[in-house]
């Protein structure tokens, strides 16, 4: 009886198994020999996995190789409301990751209380340090998502040069758009397979294109001086409630620029909240009348043409002087001043005079051979050219206005780069912001020299014009109050009015002060002007930060003064100098 | 009676001779069995071995991420906390007030005076 049983379980897992063998290999079969492609290649498309390798972009350097802007991996944090709401405790993963992530609490309760919703972002960009804390937690229902954003460890700093990216990865502004094409990088493309837990099988990468990273860039912009110069321009917009303020530094021989900033300001790391005029490099894009400061390049020519020689006296018609048919103002009455004294006291009605001996043509030639009416090429986007008409469509006026530096339009860049001239013995260099640019290999892909553009002046002119321009910072001179204890400055002072409903006011002011320094062997050329000072001359609210920007700047750069008794003794050198 | 002893040796001869045969067809069989399962044991090492490197590289793959990420992290900070508007805050917050030396209180040497000090210090030459 037993081994009937036996045998009848013999037959029946026999006939099972026969079955599910069968069964196995009928699938087989039909799986093989049936229309089988469509099904291959509905695997083939789970398992296959394409994708861009993405690649940060390049860092952004300055000159002393600080860390400016870099791709930084971030995290998005968000929660899971339906696995929360399973599994209760809500309002405790609300209230810390609230506390945690500097978010209200009760925004994010409300997130985790939406029905039927799988993914609610509760802070996205979180850098990885908050985010440590979380994890260490181990809250359910919390994820995190890697990704990658634009940085810029030193907030505002140098914001108008460095300019920011937006959050797709691409220059919006500054270097980092007139650059992006260094910065960005190629991306790579892969091609693999991965298992049913999503991981990558390795053998089965059939395509893999390394990404490029983007290229670094070094700039010739020194953090500290531009954190000197930043510094002085708050004090400057405190102090005078000013509308908004510029300066430059640009080193004489080499024609880089040290420093570059603008006011107001913006963090790049917080681009979207910034207005258009905290974005603004107005260095570099806004135009604005001069004043005095311009009487410097006409004065250069006129001296370089011969015309006067510093001693020669000019009557100065006390202060009020008709000249085309409309009175021509000094800000004080002057009756006989040299040349030299015409600098120093700032004397439109003298330089006037002057610019009339040199003529339209020739004051023109000058101008434009110092860079006014074209762009410098400074390689930052939104450069403007400014404005200089062509003599065929002055009027009798406009010389006379155009020599003190009304009539015509010039940027900040354009201004300090015609002081750079006078400290270069005359040659015209381009102004420069990138040192070098250095790809992902660590070759240098790019790397700009110093490029002469012309040379307006003599250097025998440029000399003199250094030396006459030390007296403007002497005792009685306008831009005194950029003197410094061990240091000679050679500068000049700017007041110019504002065009407001089309006429001038004299209640809105450009004050500026432009000058170099040392004078006896020029290192720096600094450009500070202030728009709408309360203290309205250039003299008492550019010169001031004038000094504040160039003394920590040269003791920083360790440019040690000229002794005394060695100080000045070019202008022996200097023909028709007296 | 010469005849049927010849051919039973014929016969003998040809049953060796098969068996012969057999006998090579099962060793070469064999051989060709023994060659196919190294060759397969080998493909399959090959293979776990290649798999097993495949996953490595994939770990250290995503472990130079991880670490990449740390340095920019860390470049990050550091930038940060060095950054001259951060270090004037830490001097404030802790009443540190930088000054510049006076010119007078700067003492400037020169490479050759370094060398000589280091000669009379330790009696030995120094290198420039």
């Amino acid at each position: 009886m037993n081994d009937k049983r036996q045998g009848m379980r013999l037959i029946l897992v026999a006939v099972t198994v026969a079955l599910v063998w069968t069964g196995l290999g009928l699938r087989l079969a039909f799986l093989h020999l049936g229309d089988h492609e469509e099904k291959l290649e509905s695997v083939r498309r789970t398992h296959r996995h394409q994708r861009e390798v993405l690649v940060g972009r390049g860092r952004i350097f300055d000159r002393n190789e600080h860390l400016i802007a870099m791709d930084l991996g971030m995290k998005h944090v968000s929660v899971d409301p339906s696995l929360i709401q399973d599994r209760g405790g809500g309002a405790f993963i609300a209230h810390q990751l609230g506390r945690l992530l500097e978010v209200d609490p009760a925004m994010i309760f409300a997130k985790i209380n939406r029905p039927g919703r799988k993914q609610e972002y509760v802070k996205k960009f979180v850098l990885e340090d908050s985010v440590q804390p979380i994890r260490a937690m181990g809250l359910h229902g919390v994820f995190f998502e890697d990704v990658s954003a634009r940085h810029y460890p030193r907030g505002p700093l140098m914001s108008h040069v460095i300019g920011f990216s937006n959050l797709e990865g691409y220059g919006s502004a500054g270097i980092e758009l007139r650059y992006d094409r260094y910065l960005r990088g190629i991306p790579g493309f892969r091609v693999t397979e991965v298992d049913r837990r999503g991981r990558e099988v390795y053998s089965r990468r059939s395509i893999d294109i390394v990404p490029r990273h983007g290229a670094d860039i070094t700039l010739t912009i020194d953090g500290r001086i531009q954190h000197f110069t930043e510094r002085a321009l708050d004090q400057a917009m405190e102090e005078t409630g000013a509308l908004g303020a510029w300066a430059i530094v640009q080193h004489v021989r080499t024609g880089e620029i040290l420093a570059m900033a603008s006011r107001p300001t913006f963090d790049p790391n917080h681009f979207r909240t910034a207005t258009d005029e905290e974005r603004r490099n107005r260095a570099v894009s806004m135009v604005f009348e001069p004043g005095s400061i311009f009487k410097v390049a006409v004065i250069a020519g006129v001296l370089n043409e011969r015309l006067f020689r510093p001693s020669d006296i000019i009557f100065c018609e006390n202060g009020r002087w008709m000249h085309a048919g409309k009175p021509l103002n000094d800000f004080r009455p002057y009756g006989h001043l040299t040349v030299a004294d015409v600098l120093k006291k700032s004397s439109n009605i003298g330089t006037a005079k002057m610019a009339l001996e040199l003529g339209n043509r020739k004051v023109y030639d000058y101008l434009k051979n110092f860079g006014f009416g074209v762009p410098t090429g400074i390689g930052l986007p939104g450069e403007e050219a400014g404005i200089l008409r062509h003599p065929s469509s002055w009027t009798a006026l406009s010389l006379s206005r155009i020599c003190m530096g009304h009539e015509v339009m010039v940027t900040g860049i354009q201004m300090v780069n015609m002081m750079t001239v006078l400290g270069n013995n005359g040659f015209l260099i381009r102004p420069r912001v990138v040192k070098r640019v250095v790809d992902a290999r660590g070759e240098t892909i790019y790397e700009p020299d110093i490029e002469v553009l012309g040379r307006p002046i003599s250097g025998a002119t440029a000399r003199l014009m250094v030396k006459l321009l030390t007296r403007a910072t002497e005792e009685g001179g306008t831009g005194r109050h950029a003197r410094m204890d061990n240091y000679t400055v050679a500068g000049k002072t700017g007041t110019a009015e504002k065009v407001i409903d089309g006429r001038y006011s004299r209640n809105h002011n450009i004050a500026s002060f432009i000058g170099l320094v040392p004078a006896e062997r020029p290192e720096l050329s600094i450009l500070v002007v202030i728009d709408e000072p309360s203290t309205r001359t250039g003299g008492a609210a550019a010169a001031p930060v004038f000094r504040q920007i160039a003394e920590p700047s040269l003791r920083y750069l360790d440019i040690q003064p000229i002794p005394r008794e060695l100080a000045y003794r070019f202008g022996d050198e200097v023909p028709y100098f007296e | 009676m010469a005849r049927p002893k010849r051919k039973s040796r014929n016969r003998l001869r040809t049953r060796t001779r098969k068996t012969v045969q057999v006998r090579l067809y099962h060793g070469a069989s064999l051989l060709a069995l023994l060659v196919a399962a190294v060759l397969s044991l080998a493909y399959l090492s090959l293979g776990a071995r290649s798999e097993e490197l495949g996953r490595e590289i994939n770990r250290l793959e995503k472990r130079l991420e991880a670490v990449r990420r740390d340095v920019q992290n860390e470049e990050f900070k550091w930038s940060h906390l060095t950054s001259p508007g951060e270090l004037e805050k830490l001097f404030k917050r802790h009443n540190i007030v930088m000054s510049w030396p006076p010119p007078e209180n700067i003492v400037r040497l020169r490479r050759g005076d370094l060398h000589l000090r280091f000669a009379q210090a330790t009696g030995r030459e120094g290198h420039e």
